[in-house]
């Protein structure tokens, strides 16, 4: 059966939070397997499993809960996934809301690759936009990087926005002869 | 020239001279012989005169003495009356050779003199001509140094204006970009920029897509 991640799990990291719990929740279950067996009186709670994890076995099974096979091979099936699934890093100008991941995620999983993991970071020199690595390949889709490319324009802008304003007032000879580039 | 003339000159002279001496000669011994003669005739006649006395004798004597010595005189008188018209005629005759000499010398001075002059006034026009031809040139060519100067001092600012226009512009542009840099990075609102970021990921979804493939 084919796991399919969430868009709440979208890194190597959330993975690996996710096989945590798991291993918390096996080891808990493993427990209260033997605590039946023995009839003890169980002692401990369950651990508070997060909405992922809870989709996430839901997703895995027809039933709600799993036994410790069960969760062992969704952990192995998780491993597996973490090493070989495509990983995809986003660089934004500032840390992203869980609704931009999500939505950053949703598109590179329908578009790109199923499954596919994104990291996420910040730089907040890149101003706006972002800058994708995979692999060996780097695209530097930021607001820097064109500001950088365009600034030969600039000069250009300026000399057509003051031009304009100024064209009632007088303008000195030099400001003409610079205006005109030369 | 006038060395030869004056050397001809002496020479003719001195044949003038010998002439006269020698026909002064010749009369005397022509006279000297006429009176030989005249001498024999009185020989002949001696026998007449055999006779005669002693002081008729030295009577004819001192008058044969003295026609001769007024002979001498008289010839004497005629050779210094005829060495003084020589000497006239030849001091004449030099005082115009001689003007004529120094009158065509100097005509031939004044000539030559005239064509020196002549010749020196053409080459001085010559030269002038030269000189005004060379300074024309040497103005041609300043001028046209100068204007090549001008040109290329026009290039040289107008480029430097361009350069200094370029630097402006860089500077302008590097200083535009670094205040950008340094203004926009703070308050960064990324969910504002959630649409914008989907749709750069759309623009440029064939190039993920290659780079995951190549993966694969």
């Amino acid at each position: 059966m084919k796991l399919i991640l969430p868009d709440s799990i979208s890194s190597p990291q959330d993975i690996a939070e996710l096989i945590m719990e798991l291993h918390e929740y096996s080891r808990w279950v493993g427990q209260e397997a033997i605590l039946d067996r023995t009839h003890a009186k169980h002692s401990v709670e369950a651990p508070t499993l997060s909405a992922a994890c809870k989709g996430l076995i839901s997703a895995f099974s027809d039933k709600n809960s799993l036994n410790q096979a069960d969760l062992d091979e969704l952990i192995t099936s998780l491993e597996g996934l973490k090493n070989s699934l495509p990983v995809i890093n986003i660089t934004l100008a500032a840390l992203p809301t869980n609704d931009v991941k999500k939505t950053l995620v949703n598109w590179c999983r329908q578009n790109l690759a199923d499954n596919i993991l994104v990291n996420f970071s910040f730089n907040a020199t890149l101003l706006g936009g972002m800058v994708v690595r995979f692999g060996s390949h780097i695209y530097d889709w930021s607001f820097r990087r064109q500001i950088l490319q365009n600034r030969a324009r600039l000069p250009e802008v300026l000399r057509n926005v003051w031009q304009s304003n100024l064209s009632k007032t007088g303008r000195s000879r030099q400001f003409n002869r610079w205006s005109r580039g030369r | 020239m006038s060395g030869s003339v004056l050397f001809q000159l002496f020479i003719m002279v001195n044949v003038f001279f010998i002439g006269v001496l020698t026909s002064i000669a010749i009369r005397h011994v022509l006279a000297h012989f006429r009176q030989q003669e005249h001498e024999i005739e009185a020989a002949h006649h001696k026998n007449p005169a055999a006779h005669l006395p002693i002081a008729t004798k030295e009577r004819l004597l001192h008058t044969a003495e003295a026609n001769f010595q007024a002979i001498i005189d008289r010839s004497t008188k005629e050779l210094e009356r005829n060495l003084g018209n020589i000497n006239l005629q030849a001091s004449k005759r030099v005082e115009k050779l001689t003007q004529q000499i120094i009158d065509k010398e100097t005509e031939h001075y004044q000539t030559t003199l005239n064509k020196l002059q002549t010749e020196a006034v053409n080459k001085g026009n010559t030269v002038q001509s030269e000189i005004d031809k060379y300074q024309v040139e040497l103005k041609a060519k300043l001028t046209a140094r100068q204007i090549e100067l001008e040109n290329q001092l026009t290039a040289r600012m107008n480029e430097r204006e361009t350069q200094a226009a370029r630097d402006l512009d860089t500077k302008l542009a590097d200083g535009i970009a670094a205040f950008l840099t340094e203004t926009m990075q703070h308050n960064i609102d990324i969910g504002a920029q959630s649409d914008y970021l989907i749709a750069t990921l759309n623009e440029h979804k064939s190039e993920l897509i290659a780079s995951i493939t190549k993966w694969n």
